[in-house]
């Protein structure tokens, strides 16, 4: 069977690279044969890596060893979803996963039938083959899921416990499905530099696809974050590891070309700004997949992926792709001149175009302190390493000034004049909304002027997407005489990807209020507790009442059992675990969260003595943290509304203002 | 119309201008100096007290800890030189163990003894399966 997958994958490298060359013949579309035969070919390909993915699917999940992969990452003890999510859970199965995706987005592209894009879909389909290309030159050289092993093992190595948690099941796929995607929108920029056909075409066509990954991504970002304070035990959710922001520099960067993109459609400038972006993102992911392996970020990331060896390829097709399409920029240049228009200063045109800058400079920032000890090595000999409180710093201060800006963006129309008076009536209720926040969280008692501000930003900008909401609803509702409950749900349902804006703008503030509480306000306390003993933290008692153990055939669990107490109320029991593999002897621990919507109370088992009875125990207290998983579904709702298919005529062409706002 | 195009040009170079100075600011007392063990013993008087992180391999049987007291004495090894490291527990990576490379954040004493605040043990990630106890490549 394995050598099966392996011929799959060679068979499907070979269609590629015919389709590839095909559709480089092919690019004028003058010999209709030619295009339908490299179509073939992209169907061929993704039915080859279909077989071969589906034959690795059946040995993880029948247990056969024979394959050094199923042998490396799973064991007998592994229940079924862990063994399926192996597929992706190892190097050469993460891969396959990718390709298989490049393969199915490629067979998308190619069905996809506008007019717009027809000129450009043969050059399109030939760089998604080129990607192709080289995924499939790895998984079948350097990285292959199917190599096999002799005699084959009774058992394999199992899967590493931090893996074995639902992070695990969605987090992974869902990044990789994103990074595939990013593929399509790369693909339609490099052919319409291919092709000079450098309009607007390009990207109207593909803003659904960009939207689509996107929003993968940052779900993928957010699972991580997830997955991270669940499982590792430090409390924290994010650390500015490098394998972190591989995730996030692509998405802020998709972010800026979003706005951007807008823009470009009415106004036609910022075309050279708008190929770059997307240039950028499917290059930073590439070279994110480079740092993640290579180790060259070792002193700083506590990712250490064990497969030296990948490393220089990833190099060498970053650099290719990079230099190539920056080359191609500059080369195309003249025919990239904006077609200049007055804009006016305030306006949400130059909103946007702050917005997509802070993005943008927010995205070099972490680049640069992402690989500021490879350069300080490179340069001076010595490796100077960045902490996470310089990205906090920087980076910080850059999003909250984002977060005010869509607050000011949104009550701003697309270069409308507006007299100075109109916009402070807009204004006002959203300020005084943020005003009485903060007076609220002043009298409750904080007084550090950084977190007013923050979320005094955050207030006006919650309030003011809010207000501008309610206005639109107040506008129909009183032109066509529904009831606001109506008029609600038909704006909704009449411009999507509007509302649907509004809502992910929404979440990002409420992610934003998450992060800042948890950041000024974390606290934590490590006791040593003999039984009986209590500790006080923010309000919490916890009090030792001794330890338990467990043993399962393959682990062996320890158990602090906690009762907590807020003031006099009796809250419930806390068990933070330790957790040990019995056959290597390798150790997880399993904080245990008491979630509220205010905090989170975490509890780690850092140490027990042998006789149990006395035990090292880490207490935090995280302010809001839930809000960023709050947001997180708000965020993916938002996107949905966005994206979900539905009619055509409504969805993607439809100016935003033109809904609701004619009364105005 | 050239005004027009100007005017977001400096607005922009504005934006950048003071995220640059924003990052240069911050820089100034965020960075350590990332050392091996070698590295550090021949600029030891250099270093004292100043923050860095050190890469090392933890010397079995060099574990000492103290519950009681709430340290974690071991000792890292790089380059045939080695380190004795004081952590005052915090949490310990649960990856942490004889043998294990791990990066000590944190500053020399005088005494030559390093005091950790944090411990990275390197992640047995995803992509780092265990070594196979039984059989080989066919």
């Amino acid at each position: 069977m394995a050598d099966i997958g392996h011929v799959a994958l060679i068979l499907a490298l070979v269609a590629s690279i015919y389709s590839m060359f095909a559709y480089i013949l092919g690019r004028k579309g003058t010999n209709p044969a030619l295009a339908k035969s490299a179509r073939n070919g992209l169907f061929a390909a993704l039915g080859l890596v279909s077989l071969s993915v589906i034959i690795l699917t059946i040995a993880l999940i029948t247990y056969d060893f024979e394959f050094k992969y199923v042998a490396s990452y799973t064991d007998l003890e592994l229940s079924l979803l862990y063994r399926i999510s192996a597929l992706w859970g190892g190097q050469a199965g993460s891969l396959l996963f990718w390709a298989w995706f490049i393969s199915l987005f490629s067979v998308m592209a190619a069905l996809w039938k506008r007019d717009a894009i027809q000129k450009l879909q043969p050059y399109a389909l030939a760089v998604i083959m080129v990607v192709q290309v080289f995924f499939l030159s790895l998984l079948v050289s350097v990285s292959t899921p199917f190599s096999k092993l002799f005699p084959v093992p009774v058992d394999g190595a199992g899967m590493n416990l931090l893996l074995q948690h639902p992070g695990m099941l969605l987090h992974a796929p869902i990044t990789l499905i994103a990074f595939a995607a990013f593929t399509i929108p790369f693909a339609y920029a490099i052919a319409a530099l291919l092709s000079r056909k450098l309009g607007n075409e390009w990207l109207v066509s593909i803003r659904r696809w960009t939207v689509l990954a996107w929003l993968l991504l940052g779900v993928g970002n957010i699972l991580g974050a997830w997955w991270a304070y669940t499982i590792l035990g430090w409390g924290g959710y994010w650390a500015w590891d490098p394998v972190e922001n591989a995730g996030l520099m692509p998405w802020l960067f998709t972010t800026a070309f979003l706005h951007f993109s807008l823009i470009q459609k009415r106004r036609h400038i910022f075309k050279i700004w708008n190929l770059l972006f997307i240039i950028l993102t499917f290059n930073l992911i590439i070279f994110g997949t480079y740092i993640a392996r290579s180790g060259i970020l070792a002193s700083v990331s506590v990712h250490v992926f064990g497969d030296h060896g990948l490393d220089p390829f990833f190099l060498t097709f970053f650099c290719i792709t990079l230099l190539g399409s920056i080359a191609l920029l500059f080369y195309r240049r003249n025919d990239l001149r904006d077609e200049t228009t007055s804009i006016q200063l305030v306006s949400r045109e130059s909103t946007f175009y702050l917005t997509g800058l802070l993005l943008a400079g927010s995205a070099l920032i972490v680049l640069i302190g992402t690989i500021f000890p490879a350069i300080t090595r490179a340069i001076a000999g010595n490796e100077i390493v960045i902490d996470a409180g310089f990205f906090d710093r920087v980076v910080g201060p850059i999003f909250l000034v984002i977060v005010l800006v869509i607050g000011i963006c949104v009550q701003i129309g697309w270069q409308r004049a507006i007299d100075n008076k109109s916009l402070i009536n807009r204004f006002l209720w959203p300020l005084v909304a943020a005003i009485v926040i903060i007076a609220i969280l002043f009298i409750a008692g904080i007084r550090e002027w950084i977190v007013l501000t923050a979320y005094f930003v955050c207030g006006f900008t919650f309030f003011s997407i809010l207000f501008k909401w309610f206005q639109e609803i107040k506008v129909r509702n009183q032109a066509k005489v529904e009831s606001y409950l109506k008029a609600f749900w038909k704006l909704l349902l009449g411009n999507r990807p509007h509302y649907g804006g509004y809502i992910i703008h929404l979440s990002i503030v409420i992610i934003a209020v998450g992060v800042i509480g948890s950041s000024f306000y974390e606290s934590h306390k490590q006791s040593l507790l003999e039984t009986g003993e209590s500790v006080t933290i923010s309000g919490y008692t916890l009090t030792f009442n001794g330890v338990t153990y467990e043993e399962t055939p393959n682990l062996f669990v320890a158990a602090a059992q906690i009762t907590v107490y807020q003031g006099d109320r009796y809250l419930g029991e806390l068990a933070p675990q330790k957790r040990i593999v019995l056959k290597n002897g390798q150790s997880v621990s399993d904080p245990a969260i008491r979630t509220s919507l205010v905090k989170d109370l975490y509890v780690i088992l850092d140490a027990w003595s042998e006789d149990g009875g006395t035990i090292l125990l880490t207490v935090r207290n995280e302010p809001l943290v839930i809000w960023l998983w709050i947001g997180g579904y708000i965020f993916i709702l938002g996107g949905l509304i966005a994206l979900w298919p539905g009619d055509r005529r409504q969805s993607t062409l439809q100016r935003p203002q033109a809904v609701g706002l004619k009364k105005e | 119309m050239k005004g027009k195009g100007n005017k977001f040009l400096i607005g922009g170079i504005i934006v950048f201008l003071a995220i640059g100075s924003l990052a240069f600011a911050s820089l100034q007392n965020s960075t350590s100096f990332f050392l091996t063990v070698s590295e550090l013993k021949q600029q030891e008087s250099s270093l004292y007290g100043k923050p860095i992180k050190v890469n090392g391999e933890v010397v079995p049987g060099s574990i000492e800890d103290n519950i009681g007291e709430r340290t974690l004495l071991f000792t890292i090894t790089e380059g045939g030189q080695s380190l004795s490291v004081v952590f005052y527990r915090g949490t310990v990576p649960d990856n942490f163990e004889a043998g294990r490379e791990v990066i000590v954040d944190g500053k020399l004493n005088t005494d030559g003894i390093f005091e950790a605040h944090t411990i990275m043990a390197q992640c047995p990630s995803k992509y780092d399966p265990e070594l196979l106890e039984s059989g080989q490549e066919g």
